[in-house]
């Protein structure tokens, strides 16, 4: 654990500071943390957080910088206490992954297979923000209240979320942007070299590429349209049929996937919202 | 909190529900009926779209979706240039169970064009509603053919048929009639055109109100349209007179009731080989 702490503050409000809702107690407390990789392979960032946004921009130094803001609002003194309690920032360095993860008991994290059951008696809210070294690879997952965004790094992506926005601005690198409910926007300053995912439910999904970008497109939506202002050309859909068999019941559906190609194709890109448009737009424009 | 876990209990089943996928070429799909030496049933159900069929001595039915046509580039109101709008491929699901088999658009407001080989001896139901044709050719089997605003097609089958439009033609080359088995062939708005083998044997109903009724068939015991009169009305007897504008007539001695009837338009029946 090499990490230097620089700065903290701890701000007990009870009954005082604005509340989320009346007669709630509200604590807020901030962390400034610069902290190291160790070894020469790929280097990773990993954020998981329940409640709060992630804010990621690349620069050129060789640490990863970030401050962390933490909102605790809680129904009584009892339930503030069990806030403090329970939840934790799990926070890991000098390694070729650097976490962070918002941890409470007997919960799975961000991204975990098994889903989350928040407590009802109060809300543990982390804030983000983060700078790193451009190439660093990037595993950022939120769910709740908050937004991801990323911008000028060019290593790989996992970024996930479930009730808010992704927006990636002027990145680079391969990987998969995901999110529910909310809109999801990327602009490459380099195309993705391996198949990447761009998903939401409800929202617009949007990415930029390069003019010289050879690629093949996987678009749909449901209510909305689907936009280029690339040259493209239709290629068959070989986005995947689905076969399931239950009983004596078997069940084939196809994804309807609209696939084009722009250049001479290449790393397979799949944009897809079920209530939102979905766009591929060239960066000159 | 509700809202909370909601929304990641749903994310899970986003993630299964387009997960999972081969890398099967989603335009053309084979599937089976659960005992293929027995005859299937096979429903086959649009709003928009049209369904083409042909027989084929395979016994899996094989389901091709067209591929999508690009448009012409569009003003895009949100983006930052002209954009071309790019058709939406349609999304099918097939459903199997009991030797019964159904094909339905995942999203009826997409048009959805399917092109189905089917075994023939198949009974084959077809529905569609807009922006399409039914289309069915050397197929041998029952038909049911349905549809709204879309003409029926039906090239060299055998069998049986029972075919419906509202507002489009329905044209039918018949090379095989199954014994015992009544017939329709009805339209609205649209004429009706039916080639049966020279052999057939029948009784025909031939019907339109507003056009003409053509056969090179020699019909027997033929009776055309006559009046007929019934009483009715509840405040005391009145004389309804009505025409019955159906001609009637047997073919070959007769046989099964083979109905072919428009409302607007011509009715033919013509003698095939």
């Amino acid at each position: 654990m090499n990490r230097t702490i620089l700065f903290m503050v701890l701000c007990s409000s009870a009954g005082f500071s604005a509340a989320v809702n009346a007669g709630d107690l509200t604590e807020h407390s901030s962390q400034k943390l610069t902290m190291h990789f160790a070894g020469s392979g790929a280097h990773t960032l990993e954020v998981r957080d329940v409640e709060g946004n992630i804010t990621v921009e690349a620069y050129d130094g060789t640490d990863v910088e970030m401050t962390v803001e933490k909102s605790l609002s809680a129904q009584n003194e009892e339930e503030m206490r069990a806030a403090r309690h329970d939840v934790v920032l799990d926070i890991g360095d000098s390694a070729s992954t650097i976490h962070a993860i918002v941890r409470y008991p007997n919960q799975q994290t961000c991204g975990g297979a098994g889903g989350f059951t928040s407590h009802s008696g109060y809300h543990a809210r982390y804030d983000f923000t983060i700078r790193l070294p451009r190439t660093v690879r990037l595993q950022l997952c939120t769910i709740n209240s908050g937004v991801v965004l990323v911008s000028g790094t060019t290593g790989d992506f996992d970024v996930s979320n479930v009730n808010g926005r992704i927006a990636m601005t002027d990145v680079a690198g391969s990987g998969n942007a995901v999110t529910v409910n909310g809109a999801v926007a990327a602009s490459f300053v380099s195309a993705p070299q391996r198949s990447s995912t761009f998903r939401t439910i409800n929202g617009d999904v949007a990415i930029t590429l390069p003019d010289s970008t050879s690629a093949v497109f996987h678009m749909k939506t449901l209510n909305g349209h689907l936009l280029t202002d690339f040259a493209v050309e239709s290629e068959p859909e070989s986005a995947g049929v689905v076969r399931e068999s239950v009983g004596g019941l078997s069940m084939i559906r196809t994804n309807g996937f609209t696939t084009v190609r722009t250049g001479d194709g290449g790393p397979e890109l799949t944009l897809e919202s079920l209530n939102g448009d979905v766009r591929v737009m060239r960066r000159s424009k | 909190m509700k809202m909370l876990v909601r929304a990641i209990s749903c994310a899970p089943a986003f993630l299964l529900c387009m997960g999972g996928a081969t890398q099967e070429n989603a335009s053309r799909i084979s599937a089976s009926f659960s005992d293929p030496s027995s005859p299937g049933l096979l429903h086959v159900a649009l709003v928009n779209g049209s369904i083409s069929i042909k027989g084929s001595e395979s016994r899996d039915v094989v389901i091709g979706t067209r591929a999508v046509h690009l448009g012409a580039p569009k003003q895009d109101q949100k983006g930052p240039a002209v954009m071309q709008e790019l058709p939406q491929q349609s999304s099918i699901a097939v459903v199997e169970q009991s030797n019964r088999m159904s094909i339905a658009a995942a999203n009826p407001s997409i048009t959805t064009d399917l092109e189905i080989q089917v075994p023939n001896r198949t009974s084959v139901q077809l529905s569609t509603v807009n922006e399409g044709d039914i289309r069915v050719e050397d197929f041998d089997g029952e038909l049911d053919v349905g549809s709204v605003n879309g003409a029926i097609t039906l090239s060299h089958v055998g069998g049986s048929v029972l075919a419906h439009t509202v507002n489009r033609p329905i044209v039918a080359t018949i090379w095989r009639v199954s014994a015992d088995k009544p017939m329709a062939f009805t339209s609205l708005n649209g004429l009706v055109d039916v080639t049966l083998p020279s052999a057939t044997k029948a009784n025909l109903k031939l019907r339109t109100d507003n056009g003409s009724i053509y056969t090179d068939f020699k019909l027997g015991s033929l009776t055309g349209p006559s009046p007929s009169a019934e009483y009715a009305g509840k405040d005391g007897p009145l004389l309804r007179m009505e025409i019955h504008k159906t001609a009637i007539g047997t073919l070959n001695g007769g046989g099964p009731e083979i109905e072919i009837r428009t409302f607007n338009g011509n009715v033919y029946v013509r003698k095939g080989k």
